[in-house]
């Protein structure tokens, strides 16, 4: 055999891994006879410590050149995306809701005269505006929808939803306006004395990443 | 990569997807170390290394659903992705040689990216990591993948896209081109 045949296993050895018996033996007795090889495999050895060493080097900082990636992200993700999909929407928007109105439902909501039905318990408005359940109930005449309105008031402001983010200086929003049942507010875990079938009519607003962040109610309606 | 970092990763992946720009910047911060070293190891310099790694996460936001998770783990992919791209700068560049450098190359006749004897241990790993970045790029994948990044014979075939057999010729042909320059610097007789 020539040197050359002995080198893939010096090789391997000067790895790190050593050889079966048989072979070690081969290896050892051509080692033995060969300077050259012994020094090829010192060599190999060698050039194993220095990988290590080149394998343990530190990087740099990984902001050093995160910059631009998070720039181009930011290109291409802008403040307005279209993949979100109307039902994505309109479950964020009920989720906002639900909450919204939990809050005001607990601040708001006064106590009812025991002998007037009520068919709503939701006071929509933080003062002024007339509570659904405060309204008169005729429940002789004959509308198929929308027996009662709070009408808005002109200025009524957002309200910001509990629990969420909020919204950084300058960011993109959009308003979205939706009706959201009842029912909806109330399988979120919304406590609500009121018909099921009834919807909320609001504006929402939604931050730039697609969640709902504040909310501006504007009637609800209840059907019969 | 342990089932937390496959889990991690993925999680990640998800949330980048759909837009979240904390997810991307943990995916960054997770997989750079890693790519850095690979595109250090290929390229010899920090700064194209450091501009590769940039490049494949540009690439990665343009083709979020490039990654299949069925497929593999995402580190692995990178690599991937990070192997093409300096392939390709590779061949850009190799049809243009700027002045400077042809000029430095006729004048430095010695420059034969051996190593040169007295170096410190830092310089010494600098000289090495330009001798790995001077070797034939198919011998130079089979030293960072094996050497350098510990994966077995087999993981460097699949990501060298090339049989274990040949991985292995590859790794012993680069590591005999390495001895040589190593048994000069170390003052022996030259192979």
């Amino acid at each position: 055999m020539s040197c050359r045949e002995y080198h893939s296993g010096l090789i391997e050895w000067g790895r790190g891994r050593v050889p079966g018996e048989a072979a070690r033996h081969v290896l050892e007795a051509h080692l033995e006879a060969c300077a050259d090889c012994a020094r090829f495999l010192e060599t190999q050895q060698a050039l194993n410590a220095a990988m290590a060493d080149l394998a343990a080097e530190p990087v740099p900082p990984a902001g050093e050149f995160i910059g631009p990636v998070m720039a181009e992200f930011d290109r291409v993700h802008p403040p307005r995306r279209a993949d979100h999909s109307p039902a994505w929407w309109a479950i964020a928007a009920a989720l906002a809701a639900a909450v919204f109105l939990t809050v005001f439902l607990a601040r708001d909501h006064a106590p009812k005269p025991p002998a007037q039905r009520q068919p709503m318990g939701v006071t929509l408005t933080k003062q002024a505006a007339p509570a659904v359940a405060d309204l008169p109930v005729q429940p002789a005449r004959p509308r198929p929808a929308a027996l009662h309105k709070a009408a808005p008031e002109p200025e009524q402001p957002f309200y910001p939803i509990p629990y969420t983010a909020p919204l950084a200086p300058g960011e993109w929003t959009r308003v979205v306006r939706m009706s959201i049942p009842v029912a909806a507010l109330i399988a979120a875990g919304f406590h609500i004395m009121a018909d099921p079938a009834a919807t909320v009519e609001a504006d929402v607003l939604v931050s730039q990443d697609g969640r709902a962040r504040a909310i501006r109610p504007l009637s609800i309606s209840v059907s019969n | 990569m342990g089932e937390h970092e496959r889990r991690r990763d993925r999680e990640l992946v998800e949330r980048f997807r759909s837009g979240d720009r904390e997810a991307f910047a943990a995916l960054y911060h997770a997989h750079y170390p890693a790519l850095f070293r690979h595109a250090l190891y290929m390229t010899g310099d920090r700064v194209r290394a450091g501009e590769t790694v940039q490049d494949v996460f540009v690439w990665l936001v343009h083709h979020p659903r490039e990654f299949d998770e069925s497929r593999g783990d995402l580190g692995p992919f990178l690599n991937g992705v990070a192997r093409k791209l300096l392939l390709r700068r590779r061949r850009a560049e190799s049809r243009w040689l700027p002045f400077e450098e042809a000029a430095a190359a006729v004048r430095d006749p010695n420059d034969d990216g051996a190593f040169a004897g007295g170096f410190e241990r830092d310089e010494e790993t600098a000289q090495l990591r330009k001798a790995i970045a001077a070797l034939p790029e198919r011998y130079r994948e089979a030293v960072v993948h094996c050497d350098l990044e510990g994966r077995s014979y087999e993981e460097a075939a699949a990501a060298m896209e090339c049989a274990v057999g040949t991985v292995r010729s590859r790794l012993h042909r680069a590591r005999e081109l390495l001895a040589r320059k190593f048994q000069c610097r170390l003052g022996l007789r030259c192979l």
